[in-house]
């Protein structure tokens, strides 16, 4: 029997057409141009490349990333439109990712996609209890962290570990507060707002850059 | 070619006579860096010496990196010596994972502190697109103008002193037809003013009044070390391999894609100008390269064509399209001083340092 890998996968947030690092999903710092970001990240070996879309006009930035990227990409943030989706699934994008408010599109996502396309972010740890019916229709469930999202101060151990009871059932992943140093060895895959390398313009802040 | 031109016999150059200009440019000033020395004390004295003077000071000392060889050397010498500095780095969105992992393999190896100013893509983009829409030869003028903006209005204070990687040993013979006064704000906003036209609010700018300030009475302190000893670039590559796992790049000034192509297309297929033969020239004449090793390279930077991945991922990144990007290529040259410029300014002030210069020897 093989053993499942537990992945570490960055995430950018696109934002009119630029990459920025996301803080607890409200606060963004600008990181650059994505299709740069992108394809660093992915000759990096990056396990995977999580795509965060917040606005419609990036949408067309967001097409051309796939092309420039060798790793598995995800994105997610789109609205439900199947035109849209046939296009981002087209241009290379292995996985699309959906909130719990497009609940009641699920069953036809899962039709016309398949469930290996698909991914569900969660931002209440409770939601896994009412959504077990539901499992089946993702390949991964994305558990954020609001209050960790956008820090290093280290995963929160029981949530980590109530997860991966769960990931027995499906899939599971983490989101929020990953650190490299302390969280090494988390049996379950992890995303983390990829800090690549990070903008100070009063120049006065210091930060670094590749966390991978 | 006229048949009394010929090759250099020091060099890769074509001359009309025995040794071209370059070389006897370079043969005044180069014996006093072979009398400075080479050895390894020698060069870990100088840069120690400015670490302790800015210590002494009470300022901290500034690399600002790239990613490249003569920099990163520069940081790496003064995290063997165990100083405890920081680094500054310009990410004008074309940095290759290359670069990235050089960079942050010195971070973690002597655990420097890192400043990042990242420049804001659309604006940067823009003055790129007009820059080779314009056809002027100096593209690097936009990156090199906003690292000068920032080291005159940031970084160069009572807080700091900057250790710049510049050098003549490995940096010489530039040809000055291709590369423009960097601080000449007024040439970049009239080549903006002319095609995209967009807000450069966002662009750090500085003017030659402004750095004159900062260097002159401010006394700004930005030093050259790699200027106070005879630098080989074999041996800082040699060096950072051992201890921060560099990777180098096999032709100068390529840690960047964007200065790839500016160097490999650009300069090459538009200006005629083999940038690389300039940079191979000045390691023969350094002594690190025999001619016949750097005539096997050149050969191999002209054969050598341009990742086809490579190209369109750069004209994907500036929006243009193939047919765009051949109308630049084949359009024909235009100088700077076809825009407005600061150069008559830039040409006085020049003047008035050569007379200086002759008042002090």
């Amino acid at each position: 029997m093989c053993s499942k890998k537990s992945r570490r996968i960055p995430s950018l947030v696109i934002k009119n057409s630029c990459a920025y690092f996301s803080i607890q999903h409200t606060t963004q710092k600008y990181l650059g141009d994505p299709i740069n970001i992108v394809k660093i990240l992915s000759d990096y070996g990056a396990d995977e490349i999580a795509i965060f879309v917040k606005d419609f006009a990036s949408l067309d930035v967001c097409m051309m990333l796939p092309y420039y990227c060798t790793r598995p990409i995800s994105i997610s943030g789109m609205p439900i439109d199947f035109q849209l989706l046939d296009k981002l699934l087209t241009s290379g994008y292995d996985r699309l990712g959906f909130s719990i408010k497009d609940a009641k599109y699920y069953a036809d996502l899962s039709l016309r996609y398949g469930n290996s396309t698909l991914i569900l972010h969660l931002n209440e740890i409770k939601m896994f209890e009412k959504i077990t019916n539901l499992q089946k229709n993702f390949s991964e469930i994305i558990y954020h962290d609001l209050f960790l999202s956008g820090s290093r101060i280290g995963l929160d151990r029981a949530k980590v570990s109530y997860l991966e009871s769960l990931s027995k059932k499906c899939e599971v992943s983490v989101e929020g507060g990953f650190n490299q140093h302390k969280d090494k060895d988390v049996p379950i895959s992890v995303y983390y707002s990829s800090e690549f390398i990070f903008r100070n313009n009063d120049l006065e802040s210091v930060n670094i850059c590749p966390v991978i | 070619m006229p048949s009394n031109i010929a090759e250099c016999s020091s060099c890769l150059n074509n001359s009309e006579q025995i040794i071209c200009t370059d070389c006897r440019k370079h043969l005044m000033r180069f014996p006093q860096y072979k009398r400075l020395g080479d050895s390894e004390d020698v060069i870990f004295g100088v840069i120690d010496k400015h670490c302790i003077n800015a210590k002494k000071s009470g300022r901290k000392v500034l690399v600002g990196i790239s990613g490249g060889v003569d920099s990163t050397f520069i940081a790496s010498v003064c995290g063997e010596l165990g100083h405890d500095i920081e680094l500054f780095h310009f990410d004008n969105g074309w940095n290759t994972q290359l670069a990235s992992k050089n960079i942050y393999n010195l971070i973690q190896t002597y655990d420097f502190k890192l400043k990042t100013y990242i420049q804001d893509w659309n604006v940067f983009s823009s003055l790129q697109r007009s820059f080779l829409r314009a056809g002027v030869p100096d593209i690097e003028l936009i990156t090199d103008h906003a690292i000068f903006a920032l080291m005159s209005n940031s970084l160069s204070n009572d807080k700091f002193i900057t250790l710049s990687g510049a050098n003549f040993c490995t940096e010489h013979g530039l040809n000055t037809d291709y590369v423009w006064n960097k601080l000449d704000i007024k040439n970049i906003r009239a080549v903006n003013y002319a095609y995209e036209n967009i807000d450069l609010t966002q662009f750090p700018k500085t003017n030659m009044w402004n750095w004159l300030y900062r260097r002159v009475i401010a006394r700004s302190a930005i030093y050259n070390p790699l200027n106070e000893f005879w630098y080989k670039r074999k041996y800082a590559v040699d060096f950072l391999a051992e201890k921060i796992s560099f990777t180098d790049y096999k032709f100068k000034h390529e840690e960047s894609l964007l200065t790839k192509i500016y160097q490999r297309i650009i300069l090459r297929d538009k200006f005629k100008y083999l940038k690389v033969k300039t940079h191979i020239n000045a390691l023969i004449r350094n002594e690190e390269l025999s001619k016949s090793d750097g005539r096997l390279l050149l050969q191999d930077f002209q054969t050598a064509s341009i990742d086809e991945y490579e190209l369109s991922y750069f004209l994907d990144k500036l929006g243009f399209s193939k047919n765009d990007w051949e109308e630049i290529i084949n359009s024909p040259p235009v100088s700077h001083l076809y825009f407005d410029n600061d150069n008559r300014l830039y040409q006085m002030l020049q003047k008035l340092n050569k007379l200086s210069n002759r008042k002090s020897m």
